[in-house]
């Protein structure tokens, strides 16, 4: 993926996580079934995870539950990251 | 349910939940051209398109806060069947319970998409199958044919070697290619003459 594709994938998975204002997060294979009907469908859980840290360190993206494993870790959308969508759509 | 900042890209996403559940539930029944020609009647312009992505997200929105509630429902059942789990605890089994369902509805879907996948897969090996098997019914007919032609050329010379007219072709003193256009024309008349010029092809064996 090149700067542009990265960004555009990025938005996606924020718009997946934006579809869920519940107190519990989205696991990456949850992530990775929705990305589709955003130009995603191929994703990978490793593409996800990579991305969805990135957007963790932005502060747009919370992981809930840090003590859970690693493979069961889930996120979900700040109120920065939702502030974030508003200004690009 | 979290109640956080609420999108404001769509009319129709920020429309109250009743709103928004009245316009899903028509949608049930009636196309997107309908639908938009019903809120266009009740004040609200809006364009199918617009419709369409709405009822995807509005479907999955709800799912996920129904999710969120059979997972709550769970986890009070959870809690007053076992006291002695802590609420981190429970926080864990609701969100690895919620992960799971979160999953579950779309996983049909995924299974038909991976269905669809395979089966387009499988239709794809069957014709790379036939053509491989056209080709070799033509590498077969091909072999065959050189097989044909090789033993019919070495019939020819058997047949022309004994001929004295071939002989004495052989022996001018003329160059290989006009000894070839003499025995062709000896032996194949003017059906050289038109495989020479294109108009037709000499056949082996054919005198």
């Amino acid at each position: 993926m090149n700067a542009e594709q990265k960004e555009l994938f990025r938005k996606a998975i924020l718009q997946v996580l934006d579809l869920n204002r519940t107190r519990f997060g989205l696991p990456p294979t949850a992530i990775r079934l929705h990305l589709g009907q955003f130009g995603f469908p191929g994703a990978s859980v490793e593409q996800i995870r990579e991305e969805v840290d990135y957007l963790v360190g932005k502060n747009l993206v919370e992981e809930v539950l840090k003590t859970i494993s690693r493979e069961n870790r889930a996120w979900r959308i700040t109120d920065a990251g939702i502030a974030f969508l508003d200004g690009q759509l | 349910m979290n109640q956080r900042k609420v999108r404001t890209d769509s009319k129709l996403k920020t429309l109250p939940e009743e709103r928004q559940s009245a316009i899903a539930e028509y949608l049930q029944g009636h196309s997107l051209a309908d639908t938009a020609a019903w809120l266009r009647a009740d004040g609200l312009v809006t364009s199918s398109a617009a419709l369409s992505e709405f009822l995807s997200w509005y479907r999955l929105r709800r799912q996920f806060q129904e999710d969120e509630s059979t997972t709550e429902t769970l986890l009070e059942q959870l809690k007053a069947q076992i006291p002695d789990l802590t609420e981190e605890q429970l926080d864990e089994l609701g969100q690895r319970t919620f992960s799971l369902l979160a999953i579950r509805d779309k996983d049909l879907s995924g299974f038909v998409q991976v269905r669809s996948a395979r089966a387009r897969g499988q239709i794809e090996k069957a014709k790379i199958q036939l053509r491989e098997a056209a080709e070799a019914r033509l590498r077969e007919g091909l072999k065959l044919q050189q097989e044909k032609f090789r033993r019919e050329t070495v019939e020819l010379f058997v047949e022309w070697s004994a001929e004295e007219r071939s002989k004495t072709i052989l022996a001018l003193p003329i160059s290989n290619k006009q000894k070839i256009e003499e025995l062709g024309r000896y032996h194949f008349g003017e059906l050289w003459e038109l495989g020479s010029s294109g108009e037709g092809r000499v056949e082996y064996g054919e005198k």
